[in-house]
C-alpha cells in the first residue's frame, strides 16, 4: 500500500544484487508482457550500443539465424521479441521485450512463460559467437541496415525536423546524440571490438526487468531468478542528471527541402523533472499549451488561423525540454511563429480560461487513470520515475495535479526559455 | 421502457462475451463487458467510406458525389451548435478521435470517468449534423494541409501509387481524403445528401466496451439515440465495372528517401462483399502471404542472403467493394532487379513454403495473435465492428483459423498471385 492506500502498481524484487524485478499482476491481459532494460550513459559508445541489439536479434547459440528464431517464435504461438535502444535524457538504454500469450487461454499448453523467458535470456546474453566475436556477416549486414535507418530519418519530415532542432539546440551536450547512433562512426565498428563492448556493457550494466500479466509474482520471481542466474561483474553506476543550461538568446536555423508542407519546430528549456515541486504544473502547462485538441496551439494555429492540420507541444522530462511543432505552408512562417510563441507568453501572464484549465486537468486525470490499463506505457513511465529516484504513483500524481493553481502554471511558464527555432521549408 | 431482446455471443476459450441488440430505429448496438478496466471505450461507425461516391440518395434518386466527401463529412460533423465536439469531450476529460477508411467512418472516445456524459455527447454529435457554409470553408483549408502532408509521406505515396496502377475504374484508386480539386466541389448540400443516406441508424453500429452495467447501457442508448427518418428504397452502392487486368504494370515516384521502397501488388475482381467465405478468403490470403514472404520463409532467407532486401518484407491483403488486392513490400538497394526476383521466387518456392510443418506452425502463430489482441479494448471494438459490417462475428474467427486446411491454400495462392495480374510501384531516392 502507498501513502494514499492504493495498492502499489508493481511488486518489487531484487535479484542477485544487479537486477531489479517489478511485477504487475492483473486480470486484464490475455498475454504476458516482459521488458528488460539494460542501462548505460549516452556516451561516446552510443553508435556501438545502438548496433548491439540489432546484431543480437540475428541469432543465438541455440537458434543461430533469423529463420530459426522466427520459426521457434511461431511455435510459441507467435510470441513477439523486440530489441531497441532508447534515449532517456542523457541515458541510453537497450530495451528487450517479450510478448507471449498466457497459456490459460490455450487449452493443453503449459510452461509457455518459462520458454519465453528462456528465449529472452538467450537473445540478450547468449549470442551466436564465431571465433570469439559476433558473426562478421551479421555485423556487416546490421551496420548497413543501421546506416539506412539513420539515413531514413529524413523520410518522415515531422520527426526529422524535431531531430534537427534537437541537434542544433543541444549542439555541445550529450543529448545531441541520436539514440540510433552516428552515421560517421558505423564504418569503424569491427565484430571483435563490438563483442568486447557488448561483454563489458552486458556484464556490468544495471538491469531492470518488468513482467505484466495474469501471473503469480512469486512464481515469476522464481522463473526470472532461474532464467537470469549467471555471474556478472560489479554493476556500474550511471551519471547524474544533466545540469541546467542557460539560454542567452534564441537562435534560428532554416533548411530547404523539396516538400509540399513546411515544418516549424520550436525548442525550449525548462529543467523541471519528475519529483520536482513544479512537475505537475509543467504537465498542466503543456496540456493547456498544446497537448490536446482543446489546447491553445491547436485552437489558435489550426482552428482560428487555419494554418495547419496539426499544431502541438510536448514535454521531454529528463533532459528538461519542451517542443512545439506545426506543419504549415512556407509563406506562413512569420504568422505561425508569432502565434505559437504568443501562446506560451499568454500562459506565463496567467491568461488561462476556465475552460482551458478544466479541460486540461480533466484530460490529464483521465489519461492518468487509463494508464493503468496500458501496460507498455505503465512500464515505460515507472522505469523513468525510478531513474529519477522515485516510482510511479498514479494516485499520488492525481492528488498533486488537483492541487496545482493557475499561478503555479503561470510561474512554470515564465521559467521556460526559448532556445531554438528550426524551420524546414520548400 | 421495453428493450429489444439481447443476443449473447460468447467464446469459452477467450472467456469473453458480447451482447447485442437492434433498436427499433434499426441501429445495432453491441457491448463487451470488461470488469476491472479503468478505460471505457465506444465507437460509433457507419458503413460509409471513400469508395461510396455513387449511390441512391434518401429520396431514391441516383447521386454522384465528389471524391473525398466521406472524410470531409467526418471533419465537419465535429462542428456542433454547442462548439467543437472535441472541445466538449475535452471538457469531460475524454480523448476522442475519428477516422475514415475506404468503406467505413468511425467516431470514438475513451474515458475512465463521466462515461455517460461522453457517450451522450458521441451519440448527439454524430446524430445531429449542423452543416454551415463558413465551417465547411474553414475545414477545406485544414483538409488541404492534411492532403499535402500525405503527399510528403513515402509509404503513403507508394501505396496510393500501387492502387492507382492496379485499378483503372474502381474508386479504391482514389485517395481517401480526395484531392485539393475534388474537395473544392464539396458544399453543405452534398454533405447533407450523404449524411441522410449513410448516417441513417439502419446503416450504423455502436460498439461499447468496458466496466459497465449492460442493462443501464442498452437503456441509455435506446433513450438517447434518435429514430431514423423514412427512406425511399434500398441503399444501393454503384461501383463501376473493373476489368480483371491491371491498369498499369509499373510506376514510380522520386522522393527524399534513404532507400528505395517498392510494393508488388496483385489484383482480384468479383469478390463477395460479406460473409464467411470472404473472411476465410482473407485469412487464407494473410496466412499464405506470411508463409511465402515472412521472415521464417526460405524465399525471404534467400533474398536476404543475396542482399536484395534490407530488413523485413511486409505483406497484406484487403477486400472492399467487390475487389481485392494482395501486397508485398519492403526496402531494397536493387529496385530494378528485386521485384522480378520476388516474382520468380513465388513460382519456385510456393510448394515448399506450404509444407505441413510450416503450415501448422503458422497456424499456431495466428491463434496466438488472435488471443493476444483481446487484451486491447480498441481491438475488440474495431474488430467486432469491421467484421459485423461483413456479416461475420469476430469470436468465430478462431474456429475459422482452426478449421483452415493446408490443401485449401495452394490453389488459393496460385490464383491470388497470378503473374498476369501484378503491378509494381517504387519510390526512388531523389537524385542530386
Amino acid at each position: 500500500m502507498t501513502e494514499n492506500n492504493q495498492p502499489a502498481l508493481f511488486e518489487r524484487f531484487e535479484l542477485d544484487g544487479s537486477m531489479s524485478l517489478s511485477v504487475n499482476s492483473n486480470r486484464k491481459l490475455k498475454n504476458i508482457i516482459v521488458k528488460m532494460f539494460v542501462l548505460a550513459d549516452l556516451d561516446e559508445g552510443y553508435t556501438s550500443r545502438s548496433l548491439v541489439p540489432m546484431v543480437l536479434r540475428r541469432g543465438t547459440t541455440r537458434l543461430p539465424d533469423m529463420q530459426a528464431l522466427r520459426r521457434y517464435r511461431e511455435s510459441l504461438y507467435g510470441c513477439i521479441l523486440g530489441s531497441s535502444t532508447i534515449k532517456v535524457g542523457e541515458w541510453h538504454t537497450a530495451v528487450f521485450s517479450l510478448d507471449i500469450v498466457n497459456e490459460a487461454f490455450l487449452p493443453g499448453e503449459e510452461s509457455l512463460l518459462e520458454k519465453g523467458l528462456e528465449l529472452l535470456r538467450e537473445l540478450i546474453f547468449d549470442p551466436l559467437v564465431e571465433d570469439g566475436a559476433f558473426s562478421a556477416d551479421y555485423v556487416a549486414r546490421e551496420k548497413e541496415l543501421l546506416a539506412t535507418n539513420i539515413r531514413s530519418n529524413i523520410d518522415n519530415k515531422d520527426e526529422y525536423a524535431v531531430l534537427r532542432c534537437t541537434e542544433e539546440m543541444c549542439a555541445g551536450e550529450p543529448y545531441r546524440r541520436h539514440e540510433m547512433g552516428s552515421l560517421d562512426e558505423i564504418d569503424g565498428i569491427e565484430p571483435g571490438a563490438l563483442m568486447d563492448f557488448y561483454r563489458d556493457w552486458s556484464s556490468s550494466a544495471p538491469l531492470a526487468l518488468y513482467v505484466c500479466g495474469d501471473v503469480d509474482p512469486d512464481q515469476v520471481r522464481e522463473m526470472a531468478a532461474a532464467a537470469f542466474s549467471f555471474e556478472r561483474s560489479e554493476t556500474k553506476s550511471l551519471s547524474a542528471l544533466p545540469a541546467a543550461v542557460e539560454v542567452s538568446q534564441a537562435r534560428e536555423v532554416r533548411e530547404q527541402f523539396e516538400v509540399n508542407q513546411a515544418k516549424l519546430v520550436l525548442g525550449f528549456r525548462h529543467g523541471i523533472r519528475p519529483g520536482d515541486d513544479a512537475y505537475e504544473a509543467l504537465l498542466l502547462l503543456n496540456a493547456i499549451l498544446g497537448g490536446f485538441s482543446h489546447s491553445k496551439l491547436f485552437q489558435n494555429v489550426r482552428e482560428k488561423a487555419s494554418l495547419a492540420y496539426s499544431a502541438r507541444s510536448w514535454v521531454e522530462r529528463t533532459k528538461g525540454l519542451l517542443y512545439m511543432s506545426c506543419g504549415i505552408a512556407t509563406e506562413n512562417y512569420e504568422q505561425a511563429l508569432e502565434i505559437s510563441l504568443a501562446q506560451l507568453e499568454a500562459i506565463s501572464e496567467g491568461e488561462i480560461s476556465d475552460r482551458e484549465f478544466d479541460a486540461s486537468l480533466k484530460t490529464i486525470l483521465n489519461q492518468n487513470r487509463m494508464l493503468e490499463d496500458n501496460f507498455p506505457a505503465l512500464v515505460a513511465s515507472d522505469f523513468i520515475w525510478r531513474l529519477h529516484g522515485g516510482e510511479l504513483d498514479l494516485a499520488g500524481l492525481r492528488e498533486r495535479l488537483e492541487r496545482v493553481s493557475r499561478d503555479e502554471i503561470a510561474a512554470a511558464a515564465a521559467t521556460i526559455r526559448h532556445d531554438t527555432t528550426y524551420f524546414l521549408h520548400s | 421502457m421495453t428493450l429489444p431482446e439481447l443476443e449473447k455471443l460468447s467464446n469459452l476459450t477467450l472467456k469473453e462475451e458480447v451482447y447485442r441488440a437492434t433498436l427499433p430505429s434499426g441501429l445495432e448496438v453491441s457491448f463487451c463487458p470488461k470488469p476491472g478496466f479503468q478505460k471505457r471505450y465506444a465507437c460509433y461507425s457507419t458503413r460509409f467510406g471513400s469508395i461510396d461516391n455513387e449511390f441512391t440518395g434518401s429520396g431514391g434518386e441516383s447521386l454522384r458525389v465528389p471524391d473525398g466527401i466521406a472524410h470531409f463529412l467526418e471533419h465537419t460533423l465535429f462542428e456542433t451548435p454547442r462548439g467543437n465536439a472535441s472541445d466538449l469531450f475535452a471538457l469531460n476529460g475524454a480523448s476522442n478521435n475519428a477516422s475514415t477508411s475506404f468503406t467505413q467512418t468511425t467516431y470514438l472516445f475513451a474515458a475512465s470517468d463521466r462515461f455517460w456524459d461522453n457517450l451522450g455527447l458521441l451519440i448527439d454529435f454524430v446524430e445531429n449534423p449542423c452543416f454551415q457554409d463558413d465551417k465547411v470553408e474553414k475545414e477545406r483549408g485544414i483538409i488541404e494541409q492534411e492532403i499535402k502532408g500525405y503527399d510528403d509521406s513515402p509509404g503513403w505515396v507508394n501505396y496510393r501509387g500501387l492502387l492507382g496502377n492496379l485499378f483503372s475504374e474502381h474508386p479504391v484508386r482514389i485517395d481517401i481524403a480526395g484531392t485539393v480539386e475534388t474537395i473544392a466541389e464539396i458544399d453543405t448540400a452534398t454533405l447533407q445528401s450523404c449524411y441522410d443516406r449513410f448516417y441513417h441508424p439502419s446503416n450504423m453500429h455502436l460498439f461499447v466496451v468496458g466496466d459497465l452495467d449492460r442493462q443501464e447501457l442498452f437503456e441509455f442508448v435506446a433513450e438517447r439515440s434518435r429514430a431514423g427518418a423514412t427512406l425511399e428504397g434500398e441503399l444501393e452502392r454503384k461501383y463501376p465495372a473493373e476489368p480483371a487486368e491491371v491498369f498499369k504494370a509499373e510506376g514510380e515516384a522520386e522522393m527524399d528517401v534513404a532507400a528505395a521502397k517498392f510494393i508488388l501488388g496483385f489484383k482480384e475482381t468479383g469478390i463477395p462483399l460479406a460473409g464467411e467465405e470472404l473472411v476465410r478468403r482473407e485469412l487464407l490470403s494473410d496466412l499464405g502471404l506470411d508463409l511465402l514472404f515472412g521472415s521464417s520463409s526460405d524465399l525471404f532467407r534467400e533474398l536476404y542472403e543475396k542482399q536484395l532486401v534490407h530488413d523485413e518484407l511486409w505483406s497484406g491483403y484487403d477486400t472492399l467493394g467487390g475487389v481485392a488486392y494482395a501486397m508485398v513490400g519492403g526496402d531494397t538497394s536493387s529496385p530494378d532487379e528485386f521485384p522480378g526476383r520476388l516474382l520468380d521466387g513465388i513460382e519456385s518456392r510456393l510448394g515448399e513454403a506450404l509444407s505441413r510443418d510450416n503450415f501448422e506452425r503458422k497456424k499456431r502463430q495466428f491463434i496466438g495473435d488472435f488471443v493476444r489482441r483481446f487484451s486491447s479494448l480498441e481491438f475488440i471494438a474495431h474488430g467486432f465492428t469491421t467484421y459485423l459490417f461483413r456479416d461475420f462475428d469476430l469470436f468465430s474467427l478462431i474456429d475459422l483459423i482452426n478449421g483452415l486446411e493446408r490443401e485449401m491454400l495452394e490453389e488459393h495462392l496460385r490464383s491470388l498471385l497470378d503473374p498476369d495480374r501484378h503491378s509494381i510501384f517504387k519510390i526512388i531516392p531523389r537524385s542530386g
